[in-house]
């Protein structure tokens, strides 16, 4: 009774004619349309439209629509532009690895930034983990190394400079007899150590700017934004290349 | 009109892609029949079908490069027909036909004016022994013309054509349940205008409904 109360739908009629209606569908249609005078009636209706309409006769071409060979206004440009776009096509294999490639680095590049974040954020980072104690290590001895060649050759190139030192001065006969011998990473090295005696190396960063500094949160919380606009960037660039692809 | 087989229309769209135009004029040979008569069944007049048919060809030429391989060319081909013939409607016919009653569109109101009435069985209805003549033809194609671009486009596909469903969501770029929907709506708008133009269906209809 409640399906008889229900009649088909248009959409289920139509569906049935072109046997696109799904196995349940087709159970209820069955059910209904059996026991429904009306649903009959609409059903042939339906069935009547769709014959009229297929019975409209296939009609010959008035004329060839074939292009002409020579049509140079209309040819041309799509020649010219099948020739440049053709390469571009056979690129879209390797434009696709580079796609890939940006992508996955534009990722470690994203995960790198919130490493550092973290580490900017949380300072007990910086003295618990060993991550994060072995990226700003390395980078405050590359800081030192940095300033202390730049010391080490002004020392070379002014020797009166370094007669000054209290170490050199004591030493003049011999610092002049050989200067060759002696390479600038002694040179360095004496010179770490009298800067190591005078001042610490913690003293030297601040001279930095502060952005530059991974020894200090906010210089890797700095570094950490940069990456992640970076990776940002790349990832919607190459979003957006796939999109147009499409 | 032999069959192209599909390797053969592989290449010869590849050798279109690369800018042959003799080869793509085989593919033009091949369907311009199809494309002629969806434009035709959509716009209604000869002359206009038949530069409508044209422009489909130059613009499917140009836009070649756009086709992938592995989807059916015909429905990329029909894409891109009946995309211009509902651009041309549409510049030609700026204001939409008013005289369709809007409470046309849903029909389960006028269930008691049925059109089987005019037939004795529907059981005997066989769309080959449907010969229609020329009135009739072109009340059909005004009925046609009277559907929404999206149903038009779908029930002529489907209806005139013969395409799947699948085919017309592909050509349509739209789901099946949507395809389906559109169908139905346009096959319910079709039925209730000759439903409403009964008294002018011509002799041959009776005389097909007198034979049963």
């Amino acid at each position: 009774m409640a399906q008889q109360d229900e009649h088909l739908t248009t959409e289920q009629l139509s569906a049935f004619l072109d046997k696109q209606l799904s196995p349940a569908e087709r159970s209820v249609f069955d059910a209904h349309l059996a026991s429904c005078q009306q649903c009959q009636s609409r059903l042939a209706d339906l069935r009547l439209a769709v014959a009229l309409v297929h019975a409209l006769p296939q009609e010959e071409v008035p004329r060839s629509f074939v292009l002409p060979s020579r049509l140079a206004p209309v040819a041309e440009s799509p020649t010219r532009r099948a020739a440049t776009v053709r390469p571009v096509l056979q690129q879209r294999g390797r434009v696709s690895v580079l796609q890939r490639t940006v992508r996955t680095v534009s990722a470690l590049a994203a995960v790198l930034a919130l490493i550092f974040i973290l580490s900017g954020i949380v300072p007990s980072i910086q003295f618990g983990s060993g991550g994060a104690a072995t990226t700003s290590a390395p980078a405050a001895g590359q800081v030192n190394r940095s300033s202390e060649p730049s010391a080490a050759s002004h020392n070379a190139n002014t020797p009166h400079v370094q007669a000054t030192n209290q170490f050199a001065s004591a030493h003049e006969p011999a610092g002049t007899k050989t200067p060759r011998p002696t390479p600038t990473p002694t040179s360095a090295v004496k010179a770490q150590s009298n800067t190591g005696s005078r001042t610490p190396p913690t003293v030297q960063p601040p001279a930095l700017p502060p952005f530059l500094d991974l020894s200090q949160p906010e210089g890797r919380l700095a570094l950490g934004a940069l990456l992640l606009v970076l990776a940002i960037i790349g990832l919607l660039i190459t979003r957006r290349r796939r999109g147009a692809v499409y | 009109m032999g069959e192209l087989l599909r390797e053969d229309e592989a290449l010869l769209i590849s050798r279109s892609q690369s800018g042959d135009v003799n080869a793509f004029n085989q593919l033009v040979l091949h369907y311009q029949q199809t494309i002629y008569n969806v434009i035709l069944r959509m716009l209604g007049d000869r002359d206009t079908a038949a530069d409508v048919a044209q422009d489909t060809f130059i613009a499917a030429f140009r836009a070649i490069q756009s086709f992938r391989g592995g989807s059916s060319f015909r429905a990329w081909l029909l894409r891109i027909a009946s995309n211009q013939a509902c651009d041309h409607w549409r510049r030609t016919h700026r204001h939409p036909i008013d005289s369709l009653d809007s409470a046309m569109d849903e029909d389960e109101a006028h269930g008691a004016s049925l059109l089987s009435t005019l037939v004795t069985t529907e059981q005997a209805v066989n769309p080959e022994e449907f010969l229609l003549n020329q009135e009739l033809q072109e009340l059909i194609q005004r009925g046609l013309q009277e559907l929404p671009l999206d149903q038009r486009v779908a029930v002529v596909l489907c209806d005139v054509q013969g395409l799947t469903y699948e085919e017309i969501a592909a050509s349509t770029q739209t789901s099946l349940g949507t395809v389906r929907s559109r169908i139905a709506r346009g096959r319910a708008r079709l039925r209730d205008y000759l439903y409403r133009h009964r008294e002018l269906l011509p002799h041959s209809y009776r005389l097909l409904t007198d034979r049963e």
